[in-house]
């Protein structure tokens, strides 16, 4: 549902968030109580401040805020907690170190984006059609904005490790499919193996092979170029 | 659980006191404290941002300068990291200190509530800061931070993308980093000060001599134990094993662990189970005070002293002679009664019948407390009449939250001191009003009053115990009158977990006044 072209849900945000943020600031801020202070109420605050400023001048000269007496064994005793507090943060800001995979791992990254096809092709107005539209919205080629989702079955040395349906992003699933997946494998030689379907059916619509070298630490990413074109970095 | 965790908070302020005594006892300053490493953050980051090379190429060699200026620039890096830890490590304390004590419900909620966005924006302030060193570290939480995010689908392309292969870092993209990790800070800051907004004179600055102390330590960990980078981010590669900061990081690990999903599920289910402690299980609030205009002559004694500014001075709307009224803003009420204590009209003196005062609680009123106090003391004397004619009567005002009056009565008498004890309670002992010590030493017979309350510089309500050493000092009205013999008064502040200690007292109490009473028989 669109009002004036904009989709709706563009509003809810607003919606939701809009009466909340006006209950803040009238419930819990109070900012009514900005414009609507006579001179007799402001005269009044002052007078209040005053007097609570007189009360903490005379609770100022209170013993609590006076220094505790420093003897040499509360300075003894208070060196060994700050030494305390200060391992406790030395230690646990470095140690104990986090091993995020076994010890001879490389790591082989899965990451793509991309668009898959119209669900419905794209039509070429007619005459009579364009002259039924707004001027501004007179173009003679018309798509449907609505894509298929992607599939993607990912094979590691023949071994399926990864299988996946990703659905167009955006709120009218017009935009890209994306997949993201990490895997630590060992080092060596390995045989990767993609298939994507983008068009709704059964048949691949593109695949990608190929043997890697993989070293220990090493991190690749499998990965489309600019051009759309599968390939190991 | 919150029982266990009271109870060990006690004990480790009581471990604490001997060494650091009263407000310089850091576990009852562990909200300034962490405002205080605010600071020592805000400061430090200044200086190294001078230094900082905003670039993706120069970021890490930046850092590493810094870090070889062991002295100064690697002193703030050092001192910069390990007061974030800090600052960590006092927020959960302080968290789960204020959850123990039960300062999270009722009228403290919006101290509670607003806290939660600032331990997810302390999270995120720390984790930023950690990608612009630009190490194997910063790669790691980037690339996790990112595949969180992705996880929410909100972004149309992955944005993992950006640290895939070595070349796809851009500088723009490190400037938002630098961006986000200014603007995040100075939003945190923003909210503490929402967190602190309905206190009154909220402690944002710990004792100077702790805020020191605290500052020098730090310094001498920077010193000893420099922060280190690990090697610099290179895309192309991975670190398995890395040095972690398990103040900042622990929830990766765990993403490791359970993938982003669940992660989302346990932060949000975290979030709002600590959001909404304050309303589940379903909170009574009592009600609130009451203004009696007949007795109120606008002084603004009460609205001085409320801790959370629950009392408002406004024109008078009844035609009487004074200037302002107080008006109770009711969902601020806590209804501990200090604004009773501070009300000159609040005194047993009084002839009335009804024993109205120009503001009350509801449970107990002023008139409850005279009838309590009345009936404990006429209790007392005749118990000590029982006891034998040397028998000392103690009145004991005690509040809710400290050793209460009961419990000291019960260990009075379980230690065996000649003394007969007339208990009398109240929500705080801000509560009571100086005249009732006077009430108690002339009209109730009493040979001394005790007043107990809350630990050192812990009080419940926050001020409960300050204004009254105030009152009875003279340094804050209502004063206690000067013909008040103060050697037959004694001031007790122990938690729950102190009853032996305010036995100790009560026993010295007895003896001092038992040579009181010798003096004045030898007179």
């Amino acid at each position: 549902m669109e009002i004036y072209g904009v989709s709706i849900f563009y509003l809810v945000p607003l919606l939701v968030f809009g009466p909340l943020v006006v209950w803040v600031l009238f419930k819990v801020f109070r900012i009514q109580s900005l414009f609507t202070l006579t001179d007799e109420e402001r005269e009044l605050r002052r007078k209040h401040r005053a007097l609570v400023a007189i009360q903490n001048i005379e609770s100022a000269k209170s013993a609590r805020f006076k220094r505790p007496k420093l003897t040499p064994l509360r300075i003894l005793g208070q060196g060994v907690l700050y030494a305390l507090f200060i391992v406790g943060i030395g230690a646990f800001s470095n140690w104990p170190a986090y091993e995020q995979t076994a010890p001879g791992m490389g790591q082989i990254k899965l990451s793509l984006t991309l668009l898959g096809k119209r669900v419905e092709p794209c039509i070429i107005r007619t005459r009579e059609e364009l002259m039924k539209l707004a001027p501004n919205m007179r173009r003679a080629k018309s798509c449907p904005r609505e894509r298929w989702p992607v599939d993607a079955v990912f094979m590691l040395d023949g071994v399926e490790v990864y299988r996946q349906t990703a659905k167009p992003a955006g709120l009218s699933s017009d935009g890209p499919s994306s997949f993201y997946e990490t895997f630590f494998v060992g080092e060596g030689e390995h045989r990767v193996h993609l298939t994507l379907v983008d068009d709704g059916g059964q048949a691949p619509t593109k695949t990608f092979e190929q043997t890697v070298r993989l070293k220990v630490g090493q991190a690749l990413a499998i990965t489309m170029d600019h051009e759309g074109r599968v390939g190991v970095y | 659980m919150r029982k266990v965790l009271r109870t060990f908070f006690h004990y480790l302020e009581a471990a604490f006191d001997p060494v650091f005594e009263g407000a310089w006892n850091p576990v009852r300053q562990l909200g300034s404290l962490t405002f205080f490493q605010y600071w020592v953050v805000a400061i430090t980051g200044i200086y190294i941002y001078i230094f900082f090379d905003t670039t993706v190429d120069g970021a890490y060699e930046s850092v590493e300068w810094m870090t070889g200026q062991w002295y100064l620039a690697g002193l703030m890096r050092s001192l910069h990291r390990y007061a974030s830890d800090a600052m960590v490590a006092l927020t959960m304390l302080h968290l789960l200190r204020e959850f123990a004590y039960g300062r999270f419900r009722g009228a403290r909620w919006f101290a509670w509530f607003t806290g939660v966005p600032l331990i997810w924006f302390l999270f995120f302030s720390g984790v930023s800061g950690y990608w612009l060193v630009w190490d194997q570290l910063a790669q790691y939480v980037a690339i996790g931070s990112m595949e969180w995010l992705d996880w929410l689908g909100i972004f149309g392309k992955t944005i993992a993308n950006n640290f895939l292969k070595p070349g796809a870092m851009t500088d723009r993209f490190f400037t938002l980093l630098v961006f986000i990790h200014i603007f995040v800070p100075l939003f945190l800051l923003f909210i503490m000060w929402f967190h602190v907004m309905r206190l009154k004179q909220p402690r944002i600055n710990p004792p100077r001599g702790l805020a020191w102390g605290s500052l020098a330590a730090l310094i001498v960990l920077s010193l000893i134990f420099p922060a280190t980078s690990h090697d610099k981010a290179d895309l192309s590669t991975m670190t398995p094993v890395l040095n972690f900061d398990w103040f900042f990081l622990p929830a990766y690990p765990l993403f490791d662990a359970i993938g982003p999903g669940p992660m989302w599920g346990a932060a949000i289910g975290l979030t709002l189970l600590i959001s909404l402690a304050p309303v589940i299980p379903r909170f009574h609030r009592p009600p609130a005070a009451l203004v009696t205009l007949d007795k109120c002559n606008g002084c603004s004694r009460c609205a001085a002293d409320c801790p959370f500014d629950a009392v408002e001075m406004k024109p008078r709307s009844d035609g009487a002679k004074f200037d302002q009224e107080a008006v109770v803003i009711e969902n601020r009420c806590v209804a501990c009664g200090i604004c009773v204590g501070a009300c000159p009209v609040s005194t047993p003196f009084r002839q009335d019948e009804e024993l109205v005062t120009g503001i009350d609680i509801v449970d107990p009123t002023l008139k409850m407390l005279r009838i309590q106090t009345d009936g404990a003391m006429k209790a007392a004397r005749e118990q000590s009449r029982a006891m034998g004619e040397n028998a000392i009567c103690v009145a004991v005002f005690g509040c809710a939250n400290g050793v209460g009056a009961g419990a000291l009565k019960a260990r009075a008498q379980e230690r065996g001191i000649q003394a007969a004890i007339a208990e009398i309670s109240m929500p705080c002992t801000g509560m009571l009003p100086p005249s009732f010590i006077d009430y108690a030493l002339s009209r109730g017979e009493m040979d001394g009053v005790m007043v107990t309350g809350c630990g050192e510089n812990a009080c419940f309500y926050r001020f409960g115990q300050f204004w009254m050493e105030d009152r009875i000092n003279q340094q804050r009205d209502p004063h206690l009158r000067k013909r008040v013999r103060r050697e037959r008064l004694a001031l007790v502040w122990a938690a729950p977990t102190e009853v032996n200690k305010t036995a100790d007292a009560m026993e010295q109490f007895v003896e001092r006044l038992g040579a009181l009473e010798k003096e004045k028989e030898g007179a």
